[in-house]
């Protein structure tokens, strides 16, 4: 069984949720409402499969600041103890 | 935030009813991609919805659940002093629809009839409207009526098509001296008019093109069709109706154990969801409609309550804590008690007003 690190599970639920295959670090430097993808109902199930897979609960102000892949490390970093450095 | 308070207005009764078309959302995975489809449905929680037949207005549904009501409580048209309808979707330019709806229902010239044009925040608004010009009057017993076709107001290629259904309701309010009390909270924000609107066929832009075009959000539509700003909308609903809530809540000291449910305008779940989170209510006292009927605009709230209680016989007073936000922007908060006797479950028409 594969254990993923934090970084690769935050990045995998980028990739599932806007359908993205591309591995030349765009991921990282995605912003909310850069691509189709990103709209309203793309950021809720963003937050939705983040909050799953770190089982967390995002509080609102939270999910508002999430406006790019760094902020949201950083977010989840600072508030909610995830961390990304192992 | 404007507050107010009353403790002699009573809402006395509740009907609902939506038109008999169902429509599953799973029937536009042709047009939208399956993917697309049930990503939306995941996230919103809207499984189906209601459409109106084409002949059916607003105002149609706003009657049927009127007269239901007032058929239900065995009030005579001639002791209601007030009709206020509101809606986004009114039969006519001129006049009022509340005045079409005051002839159908017999309702005599003793009585103030009008129309306000708001949408998902239309019930809170109502009930504070009705309740003022009741305080300050000889109404006895009033009509709030709210209902909606947002079916008709989108553009088939917008997929929020499967979201929005249409449906109508009437609430009775009378004067009583053991009414208990009733809060309201309101707000407004008119520098975010434009987050939700429809541009063309008002006097502003009375006459624009009916061609459909791909807008800079991706979606084609005239600007005949709604148009919803998702990101504007969902920041808005996040930031100021959260705020509104601690505002509220601290003003009249109250906390959220203080109340039976939280009726929340259906946005989506996601969001009903995270509003009951931050105000720490638990889920299973927070009714939905949006599975069944979408998100219906200005008769999201009593929909909710007529499907929560409808079925209920209990003469046990709730105590609901509302919440209606969107269109304006405006939002708003209620505090008021119901009896579940008093709430009709809801009932299904595609009767429509043929000399209309």
């Amino acid at each position: 069984m594969v254990i993923m690190t934090n970084v690769e599970v935050y990045t995998d639920i980028f990739k599932r949720v806007f359908e993205i295959s591309d591995n030349t670090g765009k991921i990282e430097t995605l912003k909310y409402q850069e691509i189709p993808e990103w709209d309203s109902v793309g950021h809720m199930e963003l937050i939705s499969e983040i909050e799953d897979a770190f089982d967390i609960e995002f509080e609102t102000e939270d999910i508002i600041e999430f406006s790019s892949y760094q902020k949201g490390q950083e977010i989840l970093a600072a508030n909610y103890g995830i961390d990304f450095t192992a | 935030m404007i507050s107010s308070v009353f403790r002699n207005i009573k809402i006395a009764g509740i009907a609902s009813v939506a038109p008999v078309k169902e429509v599953d959302c799973e029937l536009y995975c042709t047009r939208f991609g399956e993917k697309n489809v049930k990503r939306i449905m995941k996230m919103t929680g809207v499984r189906k919805i209601h459409r109106a037949i084409d002949e059916q207005t607003s105002g149609d549904l706003a009657y049927e659940a009127a007269a239901r009501l007032l058929r239900q409580k065995n009030v005579k048209p001639d002791e209601i002093g007030a009709i206020v309808f509101l809606t986004t979707c009114h039969d006519y330019i001129v006049p009022s629809t509340a005045g079409v709806i005051q002839k159908r229902l017999g309702v005599t010239q003793d009585s103030l009839v009008f129309d306000i044009n708001l949408g998902c925040s239309a019930y809170v608004y109502g009930l504070e409207t009705i309740a003022a010009l009741m305080s300050g009057s000889n109404i006895k017993k009033a009509l709030l009526l709210t209902a909606e076709t947002n079916s008709k107001l989108l553009s088939p290629e917008d997929n929020s098509v499967m979201l929005f259904g249409d449906a109508g309701s009437a609430t009775l309010l009378e004067k009583k001296d053991d009414a208990g009390t009733m809060r309201v909270a309101l707000k407004s924000d008119g520098n975010r008019y434009d987050a939700i609107y429809v541009r063309g066929g008002g006097f502003r832009h009375r006459f624009v093109s009916e061609e459909r075009v791909v807008q800079s959000d991706g979606v084609c539509r005239s600007d005949y069709d709604l148009h919803m700003d998702g990101g504007e909308v969902f920041n808005f609903t996040m930031t100021d109706v959260v705020g509104l809530f601690s505002e509220f809540m601290d003003e009249n000291r109250l906390s959220i154990e203080d109340f039976d449910s939280l009726v929340l305008h259906q946005a989506s779940h996601f969001v009903l969801k995270h509003l009951a989170s931050s105000l720490k209510m638990p889920m299973d006292k927070v009714p939905l409609s949006l599975d069944e009927f979408g998100n219906t605009g200005a008769a999201t709230i009593p929909l909710t309550l007529c499907k929560a209680y409808g079925y209920d016989d209990s003469r046990i007073t709730k105590r609901i804590l509302a919440s209606g936000f969107g269109v304006g922007l405006s939002w708003g908060i209620a505090d008021f008690l119901v009896s579940p006797n008093d709430i009709m479950p809801i009932e299904y028409t595609d009767e429509y007003y043929k000399e209309g």
